[in-house]
């Protein structure tokens, strides 16, 4: 219990570190926000008030404290460019964001939790060999390029599949939505099933040769039943980690794979508010995405102690 | 002619980028029912290789090149997968010398022996959970039903050996091969081990096949003794034999480096010869000082000392003077 109250003042700590640091860096950016309002006929007296009014003129630490006591009242502020609330703004992005990543986060994991196996138990087998040349390909080529080819292979040749946007206009179907998820799902799980397949193999490799598997071997077990019953559990536990570390990405979105195919979610909302400037979105989403990493490991920290007993009693 | 388990001619290699490394050079060896036989030798002999290979247990780049491995009448080497499994854990089962990576450390105790159990007998969880309490009742793990709960770290050494034994001995099975179970132990704690697996032995009338470096452990434990050197066995017999009248010179350099208050160890003196020459001489040759001319040709042949104690020197037994 103490062990779990001091993770969670570790948590804010880093949480109030990761606030001032978004909050100063935010505010030393080149760009003056104030300029997105500018229009030709406005006058001097009236930029100066403007710039009064949205509080720019205090010190920078004032600033800061205001900003803060705002979020942990659960305001983000207002956006420059369309006034509505950051936090809004944020929330209706989310569901979008989720169903992407969420789909070819679980995908990955069901693909390459499988895979890992097979490949790490017929090591340097023709398969393995096979998977090994995939995983680099998938883990080097950028995810914008592969984008891009899929887009011109499946839209723009075949026909067969929508490039942009969630939903075709007008039509608010179920199979027209999955159709519009195919190929972003595709270009994020092949990244990610790649990175966690060479994980899996490793510590599949590693395990294998422990003693226990031998021993397991000279009871009888099936070679199936020791991949499956002893090398399963042990292997996984690394994936702990990447998984933690995933989570935040299935709310903050992938800012690349996002933007390339118009999905409307959290991701592309952030390169918006950095093109237009948009500090209080930029620093609300930042922040959003901090606090979700630093979930995302405590969760990860809660789920090793489950699953491993090593750790429980003296971790 | 009837023995339990016979030996013959084995031969293990290991192959290491396309290199072949002989670990067992043709051994022959028999376990008769009800004994405790012992295979003694230093790191790297190939003692552990050859009683692994027993149960087809070397890793992947491990094979067994030749040879026949009877029990009862038949030959493992022949049987298939599915035979195998039959095999091993059941008929015969197997300790290992490292008790901690030897146990899954994500399963409970109990978790281990309940899937063990089950496997080999077709029987309920419930019973299964009984047997496996009763089996850690005999192997002298007090407390044994809340043990089932403890998972393999939360033991002390000697008590996750016992509860490999408690596993080897699960199947009643014919033979049980120890390899190294005290080595990675305490004195006091091997002591009880070595009790534990003699007071077994003798209750379910199993063999044991014990393989150890340490002279007084076969010395207390085994009828019979195999010393193995660089993959032969050089030298084969009774326990009396081999303390009494050790015949091979190894042997002899085995039991006089035994430490001993007041005498100071000897040191073999190493001839140079090549690894080609090595392959194919005595395995001993190189360190031994009885060595003479007809050594340097030849590997020798072995000789019976008498119906049970066989050599594999040239300059053997009383010759070498006391």
């Amino acid at each position: 219990m103490e062990k779990i109250l001091n993770r969670l003042f570790q948590t804010i700590l880093i949480l109030f570190i990761v606030s001032i640091l978004c909050f100063t860096l935010t505010k030393i950016a080149p760009g003056d926000p104030v300029l997105t309002y500018v229009e030709p006929n406005m006058s001097e007296e009236y930029i100066n008030q403007l710039r009064e009014d949205l509080g720019l003129t205090k010190p920078i630490a004032i600033q800061y404290i205001i900003w803060l006591k705002n979020i942990l009242h659960g305001n983000f502020g207002n956006s420059l460019i369309n006034n509505r609330p950051v936090l809004d703004q944020i929330l209706e992005r989310l569901p979008s964001t989720m169903l992407l990543m969420g789909t070819s986060l679980l995908l990955s994991v069901i693909l390459a939790i499988p895979i890992g196996l097979y490949t790490g138990k017929h090591k340097n087998g023709l398969v393995d060999k096979i998977i090994n040349i995939f995983s680099y390909i998938g883990i080097s080529i950028p995810t914008f390029w592969f984008a891009i080819i899929m887009i011109y292979l499946f839209s723009v040749y075949l026909h067969v599949l929508p490039s942009l946007g969630m939903r075709s206009d007008g039509i608010n179907t179920f199979s027209d939505l999955m159709k519009h998820l195919i190929m972003p799902t595709c270009v994020l799980t092949f990244t990610n099933v790649s990175q966690f397949t060479r994980y899996i193999r490793s510590s599949t490799i590693t395990e294998l040769s422990s003693d226990y598997v031998t021993v397991q071997r000279a009871y009888g077990m099936s070679e199936t039943g020791i991949l499956y019953r002893h090398v399963l559990k042990n292997a996984i536990l690394p994936m702990i980690t990447v998984l933690g570390m995933s989570l935040q990405g299935v709310v903050s979105g992938a800012i690349i794979t996002e933007q390339v195919f118009a999905w409307p979610g959290t991701g592309q909302l952030a390169v918006n508010a950095v093109m237009t400037f948009d500090y209080p979105l930029i620093m609300g989403i930042t922040m959003f995405t901090a606090l979700l990493i630093v979930i995302g490991n405590l969760l990860a920290d809660i789920l090793y102690v489950v699953i491993d007993p090593r750790i429980r009693s003296n971790g | 002619m009837n023995h339990l388990l016979s030996v013959k001619d084995l031969e293990v290699s290991f192959y290491k980028e396309s290199k072949e490394i002989r670990a067992v050079k043709g051994v022959n060896f028999h376990i008769e029912e009800g004994e405790i036989y012992g295979i003694v030798g230093e790191s790297g002999s190939g003692k552990s290789v050859a009683t692994k290979s027993i149960l087809r247990l070397g890793p992947d780049n491990c094979k067994i090149k030749n040879g026949e491995i009877l029990f009862e009448g038949d030959n493992i080497l022949e049987k298939n997968n599915r035979e195998l499994r039959k095999i091993r854990g059941n008929e015969i089962s197997i300790i290992f010398q490292d008790s901690l990576t030897s146990l899954n450390p994500v399963y409970t105790i109990g978790d281990k022996l309940v899937e063990l159990i089950r496997r080999n007998q077709k029987i309920s969880k419930s019973d299964a959970k009984k047997r496996a309490i009763e089996l850690l009742d005999i192997v002298g793990i007090a407390d044994s039903k809340s043990h089932l709960k403890s998972y393999p770290h939360e033991l002390s050494g000697g008590m996750r050996q016992r509860v490999m034994i408690a596993m080897a001995i699960s199947s009643n099975p014919k033979i049980i091969i120890a390899d190294e179970p005290t080595t990675a132990l305490d004195v006091t704690i091997q002591k009880q081990i070595l009790y534990l697996l003699k007071d077994l032995q003798k209750k379910l009338h199993t063999s044991i096949i014990l393989i150890t470096h340490d002279l007084g452990v076969v010395a207390q434990m085994c009828s019979r003794i195999a010393v193995m050197c660089a993959g032969y066995i050089v030298e084969e017999g009774t326990t009396e034999d081999i303390f009494y009248h050790p015949s091979h010179p190894y042997t002899k350099a085995l039991i006089a480096s035994v430490p001993k208050a007041g005498r100071t160890l000897e040191r073999f003196i190493e001839k140079t010869i090549t690894e080609e020459e090595n392959e194919n001489l005595c395995p001993f040759f190189s360190r031994c000082s009885y060595a003479i001319e007809k050594c340097r040709l030849a590997l020798p042949d072995n000789y019976l000392e008498n119906d049970k104690h066989s050599v594999r020197c040239y300059v053997r037994g009383e010759k070498l003077g006391e």
